[in-house]
């Protein structure tokens, strides 16, 4: 057996990170309770400095230790995702935790080290890889969801968080044995390899339940419909900045590690995961979407719409898988599958910015000891803060898909694929489901603009400056790609064409 | 030639985006602290955002002339600076292109306008909407440059959108005043109609190259569409739809008139020297096109010189001194288009040059009258200004010479090009006769133009003071910020010209041959092998040829020049002999012939008859749908009302017994279903490991038992 081959630069992002962590946990030793705030300011000041260095080494395109790591762009892509989520979710902090009473420097340093073990599973190009990656962002994200150690709600959350979480990695870690009984490999392009070269001559029905049980562990870190039970509970109990991140990285790294894993290892199973994908898909934005409506809670509104957003993210894989079959002259339509893909990826940066703005509107809102989370709150929300109601219907319209903004790109690139990969009824469905979503987003903004707020009006709370930066930054950039998506586009594009090359 | 790297380029960008620039951070902080008062701040921001992108687009110009021409002796440099548009098939980047056309275009805009803010800081220093003059000025430079830096038919439309907003923005900038709110609204209305056609032309673009890149287009033009064919016929009569109505061509140029309520410095930089000339510069860009569409072409220049002789007839009989030279503009564009119909880009594009300096100069020198009579715009309370502006006289006397087409000012040059060119024009469709024709129609609005700026500048500067009392008093020179782009701008409507004299006078004709690969390709492809093989370009090479490629003797075109200037000769004389000598003539004119005087000031009564025709036309036919509305419709909604009422009465019993009952069936089903959705999410953990495991379960049983 031979040793890894250590080769830094293709984790000099994850490199970063992890000192950045250790360095706030050092730095958390020496500060006053009160002055917790510093550590936010060196946790985004190391994102800054690994969003630069992720950048300066674009394109990427290597394979590191030993096969263990592929440092490529599809990967940076995803990288970039993940340190604006977590900076996003930081700027969102510092407030909240104050008027909550969360004195914890540790929750710097979990976020941290929940963004390496995102980017870890993302540059992962061996099972084990990804399941450290994976482990690790669920592990802190189990500790964090925990924090609010006063209030009841936030301990179950971790609770349960955890129990369930640790069912879906025993499933995965299940899954992934038997593709190792199967193949005796564990790096993917091995495995890849292998189940090309002996189609047909294995026992497929072991195949097919290793994949089943690894779809489903991935669903239940996507929230797929009917492994969703632990989303509204858990983001509900969670403090609402980390609930932001926790509906945005782990979302993006699972359907990352989806993309990677079931476009490049199991395309000879494209038939069986597109079925699987698609039973999942259609129960996930139907219930999704018929539970969003009944919520009175906008933080649970939310948590349900963050559900349903996975069963049109779906769509886009299902596209992609069926697009590999797909012949144009005889020969497969390679920009078919870049393009089913390239929707899949332009959603889920839409989906970053606009589910974090949305967060982070409702953490501006909160006051010390009262959340202010109820729909009731936002009753006449526009007469009283004129500018936070603009941003958030801008964010709610981003969410519905409306032209313009970013959401709609990512709609449209998604239902596009699709239907030009033959998925007809599900796109229809899909489409059918967005406009059972415009009923409770669109509540939310007749709720702030049209209706009076009922009994004593309570005075809002003060501004909050970092939160608001948060709200600004990702409004802006949800109106800005919604006008120019090319940028993010290209980038998506020319990663799926360096993976699949 | 200085020696400017290359790499400059890399960096055009930058030339849009000062002003850009300029314009956030002006209407940004202005509103915050210069609302409501003068600042300094303000100018300064606008003229040195200005002034970057003239140092910028110098230094790009001169770095293009470093860079290998192609091989058809093309220099251009093309950058995507980002990806734009892109849905499938239809991709339209952030190009940015560079050749001799846009070099041209960028120069006069960011140097002209440079001098017109420098200007502005002098003219609107007493004004409370001082920083939103700026900033709007800032956004207008901004658009325009786009527009003609832009590498594709969509970039060019967003900035021809743009400066058409900030005409609309300008000339009601002094909104509390109606007429300039009205002025405003009918720029914009009007504007919009010859948007309509730029659309049009575009969408026929894209469906016919699939593509709107005018590298592609007009590479792909001569194998992909027929020549002189119905396709090619429309592209070019849509989007010149558009340039009559952005460069005031005749019918759309009624606009243009009043949008003299605007600023001054307004109606000097994009009244007169930049955005209304886009029209020629865009039909200059499809020059491949217009080439190949030769009734396009007579239409381009029929209307051209249709335009220069009405509104120059107009001009004779206006006595507000910004209306004659707002009809004095229009009758130049109309020379420009002219130019562009026989075929003659470079002597369109010259002309605006030239036209860009010694208007944007006429225009300054008039606010500086203005300036000093309090406000006062109306020739016939002023006289003999000269002693009391001297700077402002002589100056305006540079540009009056230059206008009136006496060499060695700039004018002379581009329009005696202009009338020569149409002078040897031999149509492909109508014959040598047309050219002809078109001669006599321009030389005779040189004439008239001659004769009604003399006009001006004897009822302005010389003769009787007619200024009131009190008037007097106020008078005064205009400050220095105000005195020095003028100047400026005389010593280049002396010599901007020489670029430009023609071979018959010894010159050398630098701006031809520097514009010549861009705009005469089609000529240029005739002494190319390569391009004669294609029957398209061919048959373009041979209509090019006609235009200006024959050898006509030295002799004959010195003849022309001789004959221009002396046209331009009598129109002084005669001007300066009814207005100075003997200044009853006018007034026994108007006595003899009251109707063409009338007709004549009253502008021919186009804006009547427009308002009666178009703007009454639309209305009536408003009124009419209105009683369609509320006889026709409300009776069918009303009886259909009452039919309802009826039926309704009789169902009523039907829907207390059987739709409600089935409403709250499904009322009552949703419910049921909400209430086991919402008991299975019970809270409690084992539970929901209950139904993951069933979901394992389920799809496990799915996958592996039942297939």
């Amino acid at each position: 057996m031979e040793l890894p081959v250590v080769d830094f630069t293709a984790v000099y992002p994850e490199v970063v990170v992890t000192l950045v962590g250790l360095l706030v946990l050092a730095v958390d030793v020496f500060l006053k309770p009160e002055r917790k705030t510093v550590l936010a300011v060196i946790a985004l000041l190391g994102l800054f400095l690994a969003l630069l260095v992720t950048l300066a080494y674009y394109p990427l395109d290597e394979v590191a230790f030993s096969g263990m790591v592929a440092a490529d762009s599809f990967s940076q892509f995803f990288k970039l995702i993940f340190i604006l989520s977590a900076a996003f979710s930081i700027l969102m902090s510092p407030r909240y935790l104050q008027i909550f009473n969360i004195n914890a420097g540790e929750y710097y340093e979990l976020i941290m080290f929940c963004t390496l073990g995102m980017m870890v599973m993302v540059a992962g190009n061996d099972l084990v890889t990804i399941y450290i990656g994976l482990e690790l962002m669920a592990i802190s994200i189990y500790l964090m969801a925990g924090f609010q150690r006063d209030n009841p709600r936030s301990s179950e959350a971790s609770m349960k968080y955890f129990l369930l979480g640790s069912f879906a990695s025993a499933i995965l870690l299940y899954g992934m044995s038997f593709f190792y009984g199967i193949t005796g490999k564990t790096n993917l392009e091995e495995i890849a390899r292998y189940l090309d070269f002996t189609q047909n001559m294995l026992n497929t029905k072991l195949i097919t339940l290793s994949l089943v049980l690894m779809t489903v562990a991935f669903a239940f870190k996507i929230a797929a419909v009917p492994f969703h039970m632990w989303t509204p509970d858990v983001y509900e109990g969670a403090p609402t900045p980390l609930t932001a991140f926790m509906s945005v990285g782990p979302k993006v790294a699972a359907f990352a590690v989806i993309l990677r894993v079931y476009m490049t290892t199991f395309h000879t199973l494209v038939p069986d995961w597109t079925q699987l994908f698609w039973i999942l898909s259609v129960l996930t934005m139907v219930v999704g979407n018929v539970i969003a409506v009944a919520q009175q809670n906008i933080k649970r509104m939310l948590a349900y719409s963050s559900i349903s957003h996975a069963g049109y993210l779906l769509i886009g894989v299902i596209s992609a898988g069926t697009a590999t079959e797909i012949k144009i002259n005889g020969l497969p339509a390679t920009s078919l599958v870049s393009e089913s893909m390239m929707s899949v990826m332009v959603y889920l940066f839409a989906y970053m910015f606009m589910n974090l703005g949305a967060f982070a509107v409702v953490i501006a809102l909160a006051k010390a000891g009262n959340p202010r989370e109820l729909l009731q709150d936002y009753a006449g929300l526009a007469r009283r803060k004129p500018f936070t109601a603009m941003l958030m219907t801008i964010l709610l319209l981003s969410l519905l898909g409306f032209p313009g903004t970013f959401g709609f790109i990512g709609k449209f690139y998604i239902f596009k694929a699709a239907i030009t990969t033959g998925n007809v009824t599900i796109a229809v469905i899909g489409v059918i489901m967005s406009v059972v979503a415009a009923f409770y987003y669109i509540r939310v903004i007749v709720y702030m603009y049209m209706r009076e707020p009922e009994g004593e009006i309570l005075p809002e709370a003060d501004f909050a400056s970092s939160t608001m930066y948060a709200v600004i930054t990702t409004t802006v950039f949800t109106l800005l790609f919604g006008v120019a998506p090319g940028f993010i586009i290209a980038m998506a594009r020319y990663s799926i064409e360096q993976m699949l090359a | 030639m200085v020696n400017v790297p290359t790499e400059v380029l890399n960096y055009i960008w930058l030339i849009p985006l000062f002003p850009l620039i300029g314009f956030v951070t002006i209407g940004l902080v202005g509103l915050k602290f210069f609302k409501g008062k003068t600042e300094l701040v303000p100018s300064i921001i606008g003229c040195s955002s200005v002034f970057l992108s003239l140092v910028m687009s110098v230094l790009c110009v001169l770095a293009l002339q470093r860079i290998e021409p192609d091989h058809e002796g093309v220099r251009v440099f093309t950058r995507e600076v980002f990806s734009w548009i892109e849905m499938g098939a239809f991709r339209v980047p952030f190009k940015f292109q560079l050749d001799a056309l846009s070099s041209v275009m960028i120069l006069v805009v960011s140097g002209v306008g440079f001098l017109i803010h420098v200007y502005s800081h002098g003219y609107m220093h007493k004004d409370a909407g001082q920083y939103r003059f700026f900033s709007y000025m800032n956004l207008f430079t901004c658009a325009m440059l786009i527009l003609v830096l832009g590498g594709n038919f969509l970039l060019m439309f967003i900035g021809w959108e743009g400066v058409g907003l900030c005409s609309y923005l300008l000339i009601g900038f002094w909104f509390e005043k109606d007429s300039a709110s009205n002025a405003g609204k009918k720029a914009f209305v009007t504007n919009r109609i010859g948007d309509f056609g730029f659309a049009l032309g575009m969408m026929l673009i894209f469906t016919t190259f699939g593509t709107l890149d005018y590298q592609t287009v007009f590479a792909e033009a001569p194998h992909t569409l027929e020549a002189g064919g119905a396709i090619v016929t429309l592209i070019t009569l849509f989007l010149f739809i558009g340039a009559t109505g952005k460069s005031a061509q005749i019918p759309l140029y009624v606009w243009l008139p009043d949008a003299m309520e605007g600023p001054t410095p307004t109606s000097a930089l994009i009244h007169a020297a930049t955005m209304v000339t886009s029209g020629v510069y865009m039909v200059s860009r499809c020059n491949v096109l217009y080439s190949m569409a030769p009734i396009s072409l007579i239409v381009v220049g029929a209307v051209g010189a249709a335009t220069a002789f009405f509104s120059a007839t107009i001009g004779m009989a206006q006595y507000d001194i910004k209306k004659v030279l707002a009809y004095s503009t229009v009758s130049q564009l109309g020379y420009m288009f002219l130019g562009c119909g026989v075929a003659s880009y470079t002597a369109g594009i010259f002309h605006l040059m030239t036209h860009a300096f010694f208007k944007a100069l006429l225009f300054l020198g008039a606010g500086s009258v203005i300036h000093g009579m309090s406000g006062d715009q109306d020739m016939r309370n002023m006289g003999s200004l000269r002693h009391h502006m001297k700077h402002t006289w002589w100056t305006f006397m540079v540009a009056y010479v230059a206008i009136a087409g006496i060499p060695p000012f700039a004018g002379f040059f581009s329009k005696d090009e202009i009338l020569w060119k149409a002078f040897t024009y031999n149509s492909p469709v109508l014959g040598p006769m047309w050219g002809k024709f078109l001669w006599a129609v321009g030389a005779t609005a040189a004439l008239m133009t001659a004769f009604y700026m003399t006009r001006l500048i004897c009822l302005t500067f010389y003769g009787e003071s007619r200024v009131s009392h009190e008037a007097e008093h106020h008078l005064h020179e205009s400050p220095g910020s105000m005195i020095y782009p003028l100047m400026a701008l005389a010593v280049l409507s002396l010599i901007g010209g020489w670029v430009g004299i023609p071979a018959a006078l010894g010159g050398a004709n630098h701006i031809h041959h520097f514009l010549a690969p861009v705009l005469d390709k089609a000529a240029h492809g005739a002494s190319g092998a390569h391009a004669a093989a294609t029957a398209g370009l061919a048959y373009a090479a041979e209509m090019a040829s006609h235009g200006g490629g024959e050898e006509h003797s030295r002799g004959l075109e010195l003849l022309m020049m001789a004959v221009s200037v002396g046209i331009a000769g009598v129109g002084m004389g005669v001007g300066y002999y009814f207005y100075i000598k003997n200044p009853n003539i006018p007034l026994l004119i108007q006595y003899e012939l009251p109707r063409l005087h009338k007709t004549l000031l009253n502008k021919w009564y186009v804006d009547e008859i427009y308002n009666f025709a178009v703007v009454n036309g639309t209305k009536q036919f408003a009124n009419l749908l209105c009683w369609f509305d509320a006889h026709i419709i409300d009776g069918i909604v009303n009886g259909t009302a009452f039919a309802a009422r009826a039926l309704s009465s009789g169902s009523i019993l039907f829907d207390g017994g059987i739709v409600d009952g089935l409403v709250n069936l499904v009322a009552k089903i949703v419910e049921v279903c909400s209430g086991v959705l919402r008991r299975m999410q019970t809270g409690y953990v084992q539970n929901y490991a209950l139904v993951m495991a069933i979901g394992v379960f389920v799809l496990l049983s799915i996958y592996v038992i039942l297939r």
